[in-house]
This record gives C-alpha cells, structure tokens and sequence, in this order.
C-alpha cells in the first residue's frame, strides 16, 4: 500500500516540500530504493541484459538521485496521490541505472523497455558478494571488542539498531556534539585499524 | 559522506547494505536540494536573549555596518520573511523577524499597514534611522530586534511590509518610493509582505 493511502494530510505537506514529510516518504522507501540499486535487475525483452547493481559509492548515488528527482517541486506537485508510489520511485532507479548500463557499454545492445515492463522487472534474487567482506568485517568485530563501552553502545544503537544521533543523544543523555565526536572517532579508528592490517575497502 | 566512512558504517553495522548515517546523509543531501530552506525554528523565540526585548523596538547591540557583506548563498538576490509571535500576537507579546534565507540585500526595514490603512513603523526606529543591518544579524536569520505588541497595535489584521535593500533607506525614502502593487521601493529593493492578525 502506498504511504499515501488515506493520508491526505501526509501527500498535502509532500507536496508543499515539508521536511518531515519529505523524510517520512524517504523512510518507507529508502530501503527498497537501495536493495533495487545494489542488486541491479535483468531485461529479458532485450535479449537478457543484465543491468547489474551498483558498488557501494554508486548504490549511494543512485538511491540519493532517485529520491532527489522524486523529490523536485515538480515531481512532488505532479503526483496525485492515488498511483502506488513505490513503482514510481523504482521506475526512477530502473532508468538511472539503463542510463549508467548504455553509457558503459561501448558495443551496447539497445534497451527498450515501455513502462508496463520497466514496473515489472524485480530486483535481482541474490545480493551482491563482496569477497573481502568476511575479512573486513571479522577485522571490524575485534576492534569493536577494543573500544570502551560508551564507543560500544554507540555502535550498537547507530549503526546496528540504526537510531538516529538525536535519538542516541536523547537516550544516553550526551549533547548531539559528543554523538558526532564519538561516531566520528570510531569512523577513525576502523580505518586506522583496518589499514594497519593491510584490509581496504577497495 | 566519503567512501571510506561508507565502508566503515557498514562494517559496524554488520551488513554490506545501506547503513543509517548513510541513510542520514542522503537525505540531508536531498533535502538540501529539494526542500524549501528550514525556517529559524520558533523555538528560538523562547531564547532568554529575547526576554531583554523591552517596551517597543530593542535594539540588542550596537550595528557597526559592514563592508564585508556578501550574499548568503547562490547569485540571485532573495528575500525572505516571515513575522509572528510565540503564542500568538497578543498585547505584550513578541513579535519576531525571520529572514532566513535572504540573500543579496545588505538592510531590512518593516512596517505594517492596519485594515484602516494608517502605518505603524518598526524599523527603522525612527524618522531619523535607516533600517537593520543584515550582515551583523545572527546567522539564523531571526533579527536580534523584535517588536511588543503594544495598544498601538488594536486587535484586527495587518499586513506587515519588509522591504530589503542594497542601500540603508529612511522612511521618507521608503515612503516617497514604496509601491506595494509592483513589490518594489526603488532600484535595488525588493518587498515582501506578510499578514499578522493580533487579538
């Protein structure tokens, strides 16, 4: 069900460019924006093409391109509320990466895709491996061991549980600065940890 | 947000999926882009700076006009402005100046017009003055002058003037030149109005 439904107050202050609106739309579609963007998807009408999903720098501008055009003035006053939102927004993402496909393609076959199909193609089944995660990320375990508990619990409710630095701010009684700092500082110190072990995220 | 920090978000969330500072930074990014400029939130109208305000027109520190003031952001001159009060315009209350947002016009004067058409001033403060200063107010765009609400102000609605400039004006300029039909007080002015209704 669109987010829309039955909300006219919501799709009213969409429309008028409310922050919070804006926010609360991104919310309930960022994560299928972003799945659609990281697995890529596959056209069977032009001869099987495989538009494939994006690394992690070109999942995060797609995702940030999508809603940014979704977003515009025009786009939001166009809408009218009653069409399901989610196609529209993946519709967005499904051309952005054709676009990025035709333009690395130096012998590209031609996509034609109208939109009954562009709505119907689905996101690849499997996710994307990366075969150095597994290293990175037992690296990424014995630091997080390392750090003091208030560093831990700042991992564990922004990054695992994904609270908002208000919100951390709000439960563990720390001003929003010290959120930043200490989020900042472990930022820091992975690196620093993973460089002195020889593991990137290249 | 640089790719590394994106690498690193994910790692300590534990998936290689979008993470929430990445989520977080996307839409600040967005909504930058796409949403109107966030208004100085009201909230600052409870700041204890503006208990000082007394009787009328307060100004709340000395304004040293500045030859270093350049325009807030892109190369199109814009003038913003929204005018209210905490709870309410009420006898007492106060009413405060939020031109967030205006870019390219150094000085700011206001007045308001009652339904029975007679002026009342709030900057400049008086016949003599020119109006506020905008490259020595506060960078949250809410000017550090605010107005009571006095019984010059009867209950009724009133359409409240601001007129930015390039050039510090008087009223006599601003008068001898305010046209409210073409939003304009002259060469380099722009006018932007507003309603307040006071009960």
């Amino acid at each position: 069900m669109t987010i829309f439904a039955n909300d006219r107050e919501l799709l009213d202050r969409f429309r008028r460019g409310d922050r919070a609106a804006l926010a609360a739309v991104f919310e309930h579609y960022v994560d299928q924006v972003a799945t659609l963007a990281r697995r890529g998807f596959t056209i069977e009408s032009s001869g099987h093409v495989y538009v494939r999903g994006a690394n992690r720098d070109d999942e995060y501008e797609l995702v940030q391109e999508t809603f940014a055009k979704a977003f515009a003035t025009q786009a939001r006053l166009a809408y009218d509320g009653l069409s399901p939102y989610r196609p529209y927004l993946l519709r967005i993402t499904k051309n952005l990466m054709i676009d990025r496909y035709r333009a690395q393609q130096k012998d590209a076959r031609t996509i034609a895709v109208d939109m009954t199909e562009l709505d119907a193609l689905q996101p690849a089944a499997e996710e994307p491996v990366d075969v150095d995660w597994n290293r990175l990320a037992a690296a990424t375990a014995e630091y997080v061991a390392t750090l003091g508990p208030e560093a831990r619990e700042l991992v564990r409710r922004r990054f695992e549980e994904g609270a908002s630095q208000d919100k951390i701010a709000e439960a563990l009684g720390w001003t929003r600065r010290k959120v930043r700092t200490v989020e900042a500082d472990v930022h820091k110190g992975l690196r620093s940890w993973l460089k002195q072990r020889g593991l990137s995220g290249g | 947000m640089n790719s590394d920090d994106r690498l690193t978000s994910r790692l300590l969330g534990g998936r290689d999926q979008l993470s929430r500072p990445e989520k977080d930074a996307i839409l600040d990014g967005v909504l930058a882009e796409t949403a109107p400029s966030a208004r100085a939130r009201w909230g600052w109208l409870v700041l204890p700076a503006l208990a000082l305000a007394a009787f009328l027109l307060v100004p709340w520190r000395s304004i040293v006009p500045s030859g270093e003031f350049t325009a807030r952001g892109g190369n199109q001159p814009a003038a913003t402005m929204q005018v209210g009060c905490a709870s309410g315009c009420t006898p007492g209350a106060k009413l405060v100046f939020d031109v967030h947002g205006t870019a390219g016009y150094r000085y700011f004067a206001a007045f308001a017009k009652a339904g029975d058409g007679k002026a009342l001033w709030y900057f400049p403060a008086d016949d003599s003055a020119t109006g506020v200063d905008l490259s020595v107010q506060p960078a949250t765009g809410v000017l550090d002058r605010s107005v009571v609400i006095g019984p010059e102000h009867a209950p009724g609605t009133y359409r409240v003037y601001g007129i930015f400039s390039n050039l510090p004006l008087t009223r006599s300029a601003i008068r001898a030149a305010f046209d409210p039909k073409t939003g304009s007080a002259g060469e380099g002015t722009r006018v932007v109005a507003t309603e307040v209704v006071v009960r």
